[in-house]
């Protein structure tokens, strides 16, 4: 019999490193600042935000520059399920990702008719379609947005729990609820993530990404899997996307579907950490909001210096910071390479 | 005997241009056939009507005695048909065993524990096994050569289609790659053939069919093929 496996000694180390954060992360908010809270809000948020688009993009090749649709449209929808029907901005989430699902089912229909740029173009115009769309929607304020309302806001599932708990205001606790469920996420995403990877589809999407024509002559079907991931992506973006603003309790359609905030500064996380890794996004993400913290101020000055570093990146470390270390060390935290070891004989 | 394959009275357009021209041909069960002809002969085109890469406007394709001809290659490579491509296609992100286990899970709609010891054993035969944790896009032209043919052979085939394996490959690479070749023909898998390397095409093949201008203009004997006057005007100037 041969063997097969994915292990290292560095994935067995990082595999009981993450169970360990996943324990700190649960407890933190005992113990840490409001401001420290908001901003880890900030950073799983925008992390599970880069692994999706890093699972299309990076391992599915398609160069998706339209995810803001899903994050607006996931947030609209939530605000419609509070606003309109009176429902818990929590349980409202969901309809974020409902929302996203079928607004990727078009989506998905045009935009897998192009190719490389074209599909990132594609997916960019229908975005943006859907954003003016929004726009009229008067009941949810058109085109200068709408606040959820305060009774909504003020009585939210277990946020009242949260704050005699810990002994803190109403405003802290929703911090907090927002904090755990963005760290939920984050983990889901990417434990899923990791899983489709490691299964037999995740080879498959490998196949697909490498070469299209190839895969299918070995019997992959090149569509079912595009669709999958693509689908599955977006539904998780809509999720984030409703997720981000139960949070801020605010919005529009500029900035719910922000090309800057929700792909441009993802596409950055993605490209600075590692495309086509898991570890790449986690790194990415610190670095941004190691850039963020530091130089948002300068304000487009920071936009063409994040610009200019991404550039810089790309044709220096195509495969980003994590792509430097792993070359250097040969680490691989998540690894996803099956590698076969021999009876008898060890390769490797 | 039964026939693998079975086309009748094929034809394909791309335009005005027919490249494939009312084409008929048995595969029986175990024949190594081999397909040869000048540039432009349409002898790729054969091939993709065969494999489903392609669909015919006339005719119809019989593989294992069921209709694929409306069917898409992803039916006919679970069907038991396995191809090469002339320029090898590797997926360059995985590594050589990961490119058959991805052929050989999909090829034959199995879990990846079930058809571990296939792959191996397709390694073994196509002298890849050292090599099988290196990634695919590190490999030189003799072992993709050999990894086109090996993630064939890992979907589980009964009909083989290579298209000009041996292309560009030295004198010695050569001689290795048909002894593979060979030993996969000893097993009784029914195998066509496109070649322009007539030696190494003939020192397998049975019977020897010819293309031109779309058209089959000779089936036969190898020998006999070879010999003929219309076949040796194709050739003429070319190395037989």
């Amino acid at each position: 019999m041969h063997k097969v496996t994915t292990r290292t000694r560095a994935s067995t180390v990082a595999g009981l490193a993450a169970v360990a954060l996943v324990v700190l992360g649960l407890v933190l908010p005992a113990f840490a600042s409001r401001s420290l809270i908001q901003d880890l809000f900030f950073i799983l948020t925008m992390l599970t935000l880069a692994q999706l688009w890093n699972l299309i993009a990076g391992y599915g090749g398609m160069v998706s520059v339209g995810q803001q649709a899903f994050v607006g449209i996931g947030a609209y929808a939530m605000f419609a399920g509070v606003i309109l029907w009176g429902w818990d901005p929590v349980p409202a989430i969901l309809l974020g990702g409902v929302a996203a699902f079928l607004l990727a089912i078009p989506m998905a229909f045009f935009a897998f008719r192009l190719q490389g740029a074209y599909f990132a173009i594609g997916t960019w115009v229908i975005a943006e379609v859907t954003r003016l769309l929004v726009a009229q929607w008067k009941t949810l304020g058109g085109g200068t947005g709408t606040s959820l309302p305060r009774e909504a806001t003020s009585d939210i599932i277990g946020v009242a729990a949260i704050a005699e708990l810990f002994g803190i205001r109403d405003a802290a606790a929703r911090d907090i609820l927002a904090y755990w469920l963005a760290l939920a996420l984050a983990v889901g995403t990417m434990a899923a993530i990791y899983a489709l990877l490691r299964s037999r589809t995740g080879l498959a999407l490998a196949a697909v990404r490498d070469n299209d024509n190839a895969a299918r002559s070995v019997g992959v079907d090149a569509q079912r899997v595009k669709w999958l991931v693509f689908l599955s992506a977006a539904t998780m973006t809509g999720l984030v996307g409703a997720l981000i603003y139960v949070q801020t309790a605010r919005i529009s359609p500029d900035a719910a579907f922000s090309v800057t905030n929700w792909t441009a500064y993802v596409i950055f996380i993605a490209v600075i950490g590692g495309i086509g890794r898991l570890e790449g996004p986690i790194l990415g993400v610190l670095v941004f909001w190691g850039l963020q913290t530091a130089f948002a101020d300068y304000g487009s000055w920071y936009l063409l210096a994040l610009g200019l570093l991404a550039i810089v990146t790309m044709l220096f470390a195509p495969r980003g910071l994590w792509g430097l270390i792993a070359d250097r060390w040969g680490i691989a935290l998540f690894p996803i390479q099956r590698r076969l070891i021999l009876e008898g004989a060890r390769n490797g | 005997m039964t026939d693998v394959l079975t086309l009748s009275n094929v034809s394909k357009s791309f335009g005005a241009l027919k490249v494939t021209d009312d084409v008929s041909l048995s595969v029986p069960k175990g024949q190594a056939l081999g397909i040869i002809g000048p540039n432009g002969a349409g002898k790729s085109t054969l091939f993709n009507l065969i494999t489903g890469n392609i669909l015919a406007d006339a005719g119809t394709v019989t593989l294992l005695g069921r209709d694929v001809t409306r069917s898409p290659a992803m039916t006919r490579v679970r069907m038991g048909l396995g191809r090469s491509f002339q320029i090898p296609q590797p997926f360059e992100g995985l590594t050589v065993f990961e490119n058959l286990l991805t052929a050989a899970a999909y090829g034959q709609n199995k879990h990846e524990a079930e058809v571990t010891d296939h792959c191996v054993a397709v390694l073994r035969d196509t002298e890849l096994l050292p090599k099988a944790n290196q990634l695919a896009g590190s490999l030189s032209l003799l072992d993709r050569k050999r990894l086109e043919l090996a993630r064939a052979m890992a979907t589980g085939p009964e009909l083989l289609l290579l298209d000009e394996i041996a292309g560009g490959l030295t004198e010695g690479e050569c001689q290795a790659l048909i002894a593979t070749i060979r030993g996969l023909h000893a097993q009784g898998i029914t195998i066509i053939w496109i070649e322009h390397v007539l030696h190494a095409l003939t020192s397998v093949v049975e019977r020897l069919l010819v293309l031109d201008f779309g058209r089959v203009i000779g089936i036969g004997e190898p020998d006999a093929i070879m010999a003929s006057k219309e076949v040796r005007e194709i050739y003429l100037g070319m190395e037989v």
